[in-house]
């Protein structure tokens, strides 16, 4: 889901394929650091419970 | 005709066309605007989206409501509120209609081996009870076939709906640059520097709309 969700975010925002690759390949990046940092809260937050 | 990234003047081939055909099938208006390499992406990461969550749902989790549409849509929406976003893409919507009608018209089975077709509630689901063998042998009753996809699916069924929503609404976008051209990022506009002059006036509002109004009147005379 996330590398389709980043390809289609990626196409629809630029028309030359190296743009496009770049931007999901950051986006993929971006949403990854995203859903590791919740799960780093929420392994923490379960460690002190 | 509307612009890239780099402002590069892009030749939309019939737009109203391309956002039909996309909307049919994840890439198509690309691939017959000639823009091959997005469609290409397009088709596969949307399609391979869809058909993921579809199989992770064992092929019932695209489905319309059999309620009336009018004179209250709510209701439409409210039974099976992923339609609407699964319908995003024309060829689940398509069949996903045809079987709600005629599973309205009275039809016990669907055209396309159950995909499609709605769950069986209500009055039709007491006709022949519905059942489950369960992880210890025994046997389970559900009301309607519908708690009989969830019973049976676990949350496989949930996470299929939502990846077959996902896949719709994505398609979306997608029926959007068809249509109307990539969503172009504009870059960050450039401050001009004041002149030392203005600056030293003060860079208040009030002070600048008063500059810009005497620049007004200075110009007129």
């Amino acid at each position: 889901m996330l590398i389709a969700t980043s390809f289609v975010y990626a196409g629809t925002r630029h028309e030359d394929l190296p743009s496009i690759l770049r931007h999901a390949v950051s986006c993929a990046v971006t949403m990854l650091l995203i859903m590791l940092g919740f799960g780093v809260i929420l392994e923490l937050l379960a460690y002190f419970q | 005709m509307a612009l890239s990234s780099h402002d590069t003047p892009i030749e939309l081939k019939n737009p109203a066309k391309a956002a039909l055909l996309a909307w049919l099938i994840p890439g198509l208006g690309h691939f017959y605007q000639g823009r091959v390499a997005k469609g290409a992406i397009f088709c596969v990461s949307i399609t391979a989206l869809f058909l993921f969550g579809f199989l992770l749902g064992d092929g019932k989790v695209a489905y319309a409501a059999t309620s009336d549409v009018l004179p209250s849509p709510k209701q439409f929406v409210l039974e099976r509120w992923p339609f609407p976003c699964q319908a995003g893409i024309g060829a689940v919507a398509i069949p996903a209609i045809v079987e709600r009608t005629r599973y309205r018209g009275g039809a016990a089975e669907g055209l396309f081996g159950g995909a499609f077709f709605p769950p069986k509630t209500g009055r039709r689901a007491q006709r022949v009870p519905i059942t489950s063998i369960d992880s210890v042998g025994n046997t389970v009753t559900h009301p309607d076939e519908l708690a009989k996809w969830q019973y049976d699916g676990g949350y496989y069924f949930e996470l299929g709906t939502v990846y077959t929503v996902v896949a719709g609404l994505l398609n979306v976008l997608v029926i959007y640059d068809a249509g109307m051209g990539p969503l172009v990022q504009l870059p960050t506009a450039k401050r001009k520097k004041k002149p030392k002059a203005s600056a030293a006036e003060g860079s208040d509002d009030e002070s600048a709309t008063a500059d810009s109004a005497a620049d007004r009147s200075a110009t007129s005379d």
